[in-house]
């Protein structure tokens, strides 16, 4: 208790820095943020369109209204999990500023893992939870509909919890890469679209062919965000939300481990860029 | 080609940075520790602050292997790299105190202590409201120096500190790096490119050259052995007349000992100190010829290595 309260000493700067730098920066913050909002509205014009052009009213257990809470959730949820983390080490390893966090008394994981806290409280207070709001808002003073139960919203808290980390852990691997290629960009832009495919972010999962949904069981996106927003959608319970959970811990813990080991290796190799 | 080559197919050389470098620092010193560009000399510093970890080799800082234990390391060493900052870019210099405060958990009596102290030998109070972005070099140079200083390190580690900084702000530098080693007994590993640095501030000079020791002794030996060449330069009028004039021949000297040459409308002689001083030889030109303009260059370090390895080639 002590060791955590004095850990929460040292790396909570870390996370209000962020938070402050972020403010700084907000136009740049908002105006990506308007960016997104613009892509989830398109993505749900299309899906309108697919329904209205469709015989069926039910697509792969989809109705038009449980569509349209799916890309909007979908998108809350990515823009929550989703932090810089790769970004940040990539830079840091191109310019060499890396050398400067190495030579502070504070764990390379740790430091980030709080900065990316930073990213997630203000993304969350001044985007994701007012746009959640309004969506419960306008499903409500439009179609009368009520919001999710409490405990399925706690449900797809504590999913939403398992999602970010795995992000945050996936994205702190992916930024090591850096220590290998010297130059992340490219690869960066690529990984961004195919985690925005292969996490359900655009479609959800169970449009995609059986072979390729099989293949994705095995791979740590869904519970990205498929897991959460499925759960939110009250279309994972029981059972089968236990194993949601415990996939999703098991993730946590393999990228941990394999994160720590990678850094120990990648730390042996390092170059220090710019003298 | 090259670089469509470069695309497919990569070469590697392995190129040994440092080899056989072996040093005792004792507590409380000042060494410099030079070398020309690409010597060694941050890659050394790396290995002590614990960033880069030596193929073979050991290396202990207060008892302590660096890169085996790179955060209780840093608890006790302060880092300023000229190139780089340690200050947080877009926050201001405030800000990056009270996060360091944390980090090093420093006790609120002594960070205000030191806080004060800092502020009177490097004046940080100007600017400790600003964004650090907004910093000219010579205030940012004096906030890292503070920053490092913040947790009282018991070695200092100072790679090209005063790099690209006007003489005020150097001489400020200077005067706080002595003021403190005085203070807390702080040992400092300082590596420069400005002899003067080294003059002022270090007992000890280390001189490294591609990757290994060539030097290790105290300051004002290597002067005498090494640094008694100036340059003098001086604007003739009537370059003509100038000539005639041969300081070697004139006071008697071998050539080595004193050189003079013409090109365009200035003269130089290139003197021994030992041998000869300025005066004389100022003298002896003045009552010949009128002269405009003067200045004396002493021998700086890169010239020092260099004459110290070809030295160490003719052995």
């Amino acid at each position: 208790m002590k060791y955590l309260a004095k850990s929460l000493k040292i790396y909570l700067p870390f996370t209000k820095s962020i938070i402050q730098i972020m403010m700084t920066y907000r136009l740049n913050f908002f105006v990506s943020v308007f960016g997104s909002i613009l892509k989830t509205f398109v993505i749900y014009y299309l899906w309108k369109a697919v329904f209205t052009n469709s015989t069926s009213h039910v697509l792969n257990g989809f109705t038009a209204s449980d569509m349209l809470i799916y890309i909007f959730m979908s998108s809350i949820t990515a823009g929550t999990v989703s932090n810089n983390t790769d970004q940040v080490i990539g830079e840091e390893v191109k310019d060499g500023s890396i050398a400067m966090n190495l030579i502070k008394p504070i764990n390379y994981h740790l430091r980030l893992l709080f900065e990316s806290f930073g990213e997630l409280i203000y993304g969350t207070l001044c985007v994701s939870l007012p746009l959640w709001l309004a969506l419960i808002a306008y499903r409500f003073f439009n179609i009368g509909e009520l919001p999710p139960s409490f405990s399925t919203i706690g449900a797809y808290i504590l999913s939403l919890i398992f999602g970010f980390s795995i992000m945050f852990l996936f994205n702190f691997i992916f930024g090591l890469l850096s220590f290998y290629v010297t130059n992340l960009w490219g690869i960066r832009q690529l990984k961004h679209v195919i985690i925005n495919l292969i996490s359900g972010q655009m479609i959800p999962l169970v449009f995609f062919p059986i072979w390729l949904q099989n293949g994705l069981a095995f791979l740590p996106f869904s519970s990205i965000n498929y897991i959460p927003v499925m759960i939110y959608l009250n279309k994972i319970n029981g059972t089968a939300l236990i194993r949601a959970f415990v996939i999703q811990v098991f993730w946590v813990i393999f990228l941990l481990v394999f994160s720590i080991w990678l850094w120990k290796k990648a730390t042996k190799r390092l170059t220090i860029l710019g003298g | 080609m090259g670089t469509v080559k470069g695309l497919f197919s990569k070469e590697y050389i392995v190129k040994t940075a440092v080899n056989k470098i072996s040093l005792d620092i004792k507590k409380g010193e000042i060494v410099g520790y030079i070398g020309a560009n690409g010597a060694g000399k941050s890659t050394t510093i790396k290995i002590m602050t614990g960033i880069l970890i030596p193929t073979s080799g050991n290396c202990t800082v207060n008892g302590i292997v660096p890169y085996e234990n790179r955060q209780k390391n840093a608890k006790q060493i302060g880092v300023v790299f000229g190139q780089r900052t340690q200050l947080w870019w877009d926050l201001p210099l405030t800000e990056t105190f009270s996060i360091l405060k944390d980090i090093y958990d420093v006790s609120e009596d002594d960070f205000k202590g030191r806080m004060k102290f800092l502020n009177e030998v490097l004046g940080l109070d100007e600017f400790i409201h600003s964004a650090v972005r907004t910093l000219s070099l010579g205030q940012r140079m004096r906030a890292d120096l503070g920053a490092a200083l913040i947790h009282n390190p018991k070695i200092l580690f100072l790679d090209e500190p005063t790099i690209g900084l006007d003489v005020l702000v150097k001489e400020k530098l200077r005067k706080a790096i002595k003021e403190i080693n005085k203070k807390f007994q702080t040992t400092v590993i300082l590596t420069t490119h400005d002899l003067s640095d080294i003059e002022e501030l270090c007992d000890r000079i280390i001189i490294i050259d591609k990757g290994s020791k060539v030097y290790d002794g105290s300051v004002n030996e290597i002067k005498n052995e090494y640094g008694f060449l100036r340059t003098i330069e001086m604007s003739i009028i009537d370059i003509k007349k100038a000539l005639e004039i041969d300081i070697a021949k004139e006071f008697n000297l071998l050539e080595e000992d004193a050189k003079t040459w013409i090109c365009g409308n200035s003269m130089f002689v290139k003197f021994n100190r030992n041998k000869i001083s300025v005066s004389d030889i100022v003298a002896h030109i003045m009552g010949k010829v009128q002269v405009v303009d003067m200045s004396i260059k002493e021998t700086d370090i890169e010239e020092i290595v260099k004459k110290i390895y070809a030295y160490e080639v003719s052995l």
